[in-house]
């Protein structure tokens, strides 16, 4: 009977997966580091990440905004829950830096948990990652070869300097809402440093034939391709029907808007590339990344934490704060407080990576997943980026409370010793002087 | 390191709209989430330490009138056993006084009327001894009246006697 269960279940399991990768396979994911950019105002790039913050930021006011608009002394609903985590966090960190310190450091504390809390756990939900608008890949490279200042390559003296990756999945539809439908293939096209945009032309004519008019062709042949691969590529390309088309100057509109470009192989100038009956070449820009996958996100927080670490040291201590940092009365505390000073700063760039590394490592495993097994497994890794969300808000937060305490606290200690030691008289009336200088 | 930057997409513009938005929202939850929840928080600590204050002093108050009523209690339960301790040695000096007053009443109506009886006796002795002295002097009379030998002296005394018919005591 037992055995019947366990096989029911290993059966149902099976199922399960074979029926997510039949019908939720989502294409190879194209992991970019750099948050995309919805669209732009100004200087300003509006990327999916600064976009999802905003939606956290309106939650969480909406959200607190309800629960406070009316509080009444004998708590309901919303309004016990918003007093009880404000009770935790007042406890916790009251219990860390002390009452009155609690205080003053509660309310950029609080903010930070609560934000990076809500923004790691709003970016588990489901259309994270997946619901967005397209960008056309392949005309994009087209003009950028075809550019004289391309935006994303970069070109100098008639050669790319870096190389580049472009990718896409073939979808039939690009420009507007769209989906990339499952096992969509995902291909991608380098354009490599140390190559003439001609040349770089040609190879995507013959990556074009590759992988849209189903020009046999090995993959090698691609990184570089001879003349007479390309004149074929390019003839494959105008024969079928399915493939994008390659356009000459006069096949485009005058004042077309991407300049030409002459392909050394086949000696002819190319105007432009015609994805009109062709599988697009394209990605889906999510409209919702996670906040903190973005690094300058993290390391915006990581500053706002650094100066108001600093801020509160100074306020504590005045500018004996600095002595910390600054203390010339022998060789050893010198190179100590070298050490402080690089320590307080190295501790943004720690702030920053950990968070981002958490955030994007957990989003990148949730992409690769439902890739590679849509079904069940992802929810393994959905209690586990659950965790992360909490314990990354909870360690940044805690971090900028514990730095704060330290910086606020008075460095007497180190000075007392000295004068117990007997090393010099001056530090003993230093020390007081300090102490005085401190109260 | 430019290119570092650009591989990791920092971007100036977006690093300030961060920080503004974190110090944005940092006001806006100091608004709607801290302040009044904190408030709320501190106000009810407050009442209930006050409620726990009252409860404890009602309490004391409680504890403090019921001693008042035992003492008062012990207090009236003391003076009404002296009350009547008091009554009752009241009630036993009276009774000796009038046990007392009865004993001399006694001796005094006992005196009187041994004092009437002797006054009585002695009225009747002078009385008797009055009557004797006529029926001694009237029967010597009938003695001298007649010859008188010593059985009919004796005979006619006799005679004097029971006929005054004297019982002495």
């Amino acid at each position: 009977m037992k055995l019947v269960y366990i096989g029911g279940i290993a059966v149902g399991v099976l199922a399960l997966l074979g029926l997510g990768l039949f019908i939720a396979q989502g294409p190879q994911p194209e992991i970019v580091v750099p948050a995309e950019v919805l669209f732009k105002i100004g200087p300003l790039n509006i990327t999916n990440t600064l976009f999802t913050s905003w939606v956290v930021m309106a939650l969480l006011i909406i959200l607190t905004f309800a629960a406070t608009r009316s509080m009444s002394l004998l708590p309901t609903g919303l309004q016990n829950f918003v007093e009880a985590v404000v009770g935790f966090l007042v406890a916790q960190i009251e219990d860390i830096a002390g009452e009155k310190n609690g205080r003053k450091f509660f309310t950029v504390v609080a903010t930070i948990f609560l934000f990076v809390l809500v923004s790691n756990w709003f970016g588990l939900l489901p259309f994270f990652n997946s619901i967005g608008k397209t960008a056309d890949v392949g005309h994009e490279i087209f003009a950028e070869l075809a550019s004289a200042s391309p935006a994303r390559l970069t070109l100098k003296d008639g050669v790319y300097t870096a190389d580049k990756k472009f990718a896409g999945a073939k979808m039939q539809k690009s420009g507007s809402i769209v989906y990339a439908k499952p096992r969509a293939k995902t291909v991608d096209f380098t354009v490599k440093a140390g190559e003439t945009p001609g040349r770089a032309m040609d190879r995507y004519i013959v990556f074009l034939a590759r992988n849209f008019a189903a020009f046999d062709i090995p993959e090698a042949a691609v990184e570089d391709p001879t003349a007479e691969e390309i004149r074929v590529a390019a003839d494959a390309l105008k024969n079928s029907s399915t493939a994008p088309e390659l356009l000459d100057a006069s096949q485009v509109a005058a004042g077309g808007e991407a300049a030409a470009i002459k392909s050394p192989a086949l000696g002819t100038e190319i105007a432009g590339v015609s994805f009109e009956n062709s599988a697009k070449m394209a990605v889906v820009i999510p409209f919702f990344r996670g906040t903190f996958s973005d690094l300058n996100n993290t390391l915006a927080l990581g500053i706002i934490a650094f100066v108001m670490i600093e801020i509160w040291g100074f306020q504590a201590q005045g500018f004996g704060y600095l002595k910390k940092f600054f203390d010339f009365s022998n060789p050893i505390k010198a190179f100590v407080g070298i050490l402080e000073l690089l320590s307080e700063f190295i501790r943004i760039v720690s702030f920053t990576f950990r968070l981002f590394g958490n955030i994007f490592a957990g989003e990148v495993l949730v992409l690769m997943l439902t890739f590679l097994m849509p079904f069940l497994f992802v929810d393994i890794i959905y209690g586990l980026e659950l965790f992360v969300g909490f314990i990354q808000a909870a360690v940044f937060a805690l971090l900028t409370l514990v730095f704060a305490s330290m910086a606020t606290e008075h460095h007497g200690e180190d000075e007392h010793h000295a004068g117990h030691q007997g090393e010099e008289a001056t530090a003993d009336a230093h020390h007081h002087q300090g102490a005085a200088q401190a109260h | 390191m430019d290119k570092a930057v650009e591989a990791l997409g920092l971007n100036l513009p977006q690093l300030i709209a961060q920080v503004v938005n974190f110090t944005i929202l940092l006001l806006i939850l100091k608004l709607t989430l801290y302040k009044p929840v904190l408030k709320m928080l501190d106000e009810r600590k407050q009442k209930i330490a006050e409620g726990l204050n009252a409860a404890d002093l009602a309490r004391a108050e409680a504890a403090q009138a019921q001693a008042n009523i035992q003492a008062t209690l012990a207090q009236s339960r003391h003076e009404g056993q002296e009350i009547v301790a008091g009554a009752q040695q009241i009630a036993a000096r009276i009774q000796a006084e009038s046990r007392e007053q009865a004993a001399r009443d006694r001796d005094v109506a006992v005196e009187r009327a041994r004092q009437e009886i002797q006054f009585e006796r002695d009225r009747a002795i002078a009385e008797l001894r009055s009557e004797f002295a006529a029926i001694t002097v009237s029967a010597a009379e009938k003695v001298i009246g007649q010859s008188l030998d010593a059985t009919a002296h004796q005979r006619i005394i006799d005679e004097a006697l029971a006929e005054s018919s004297f019982s002495g005591n």
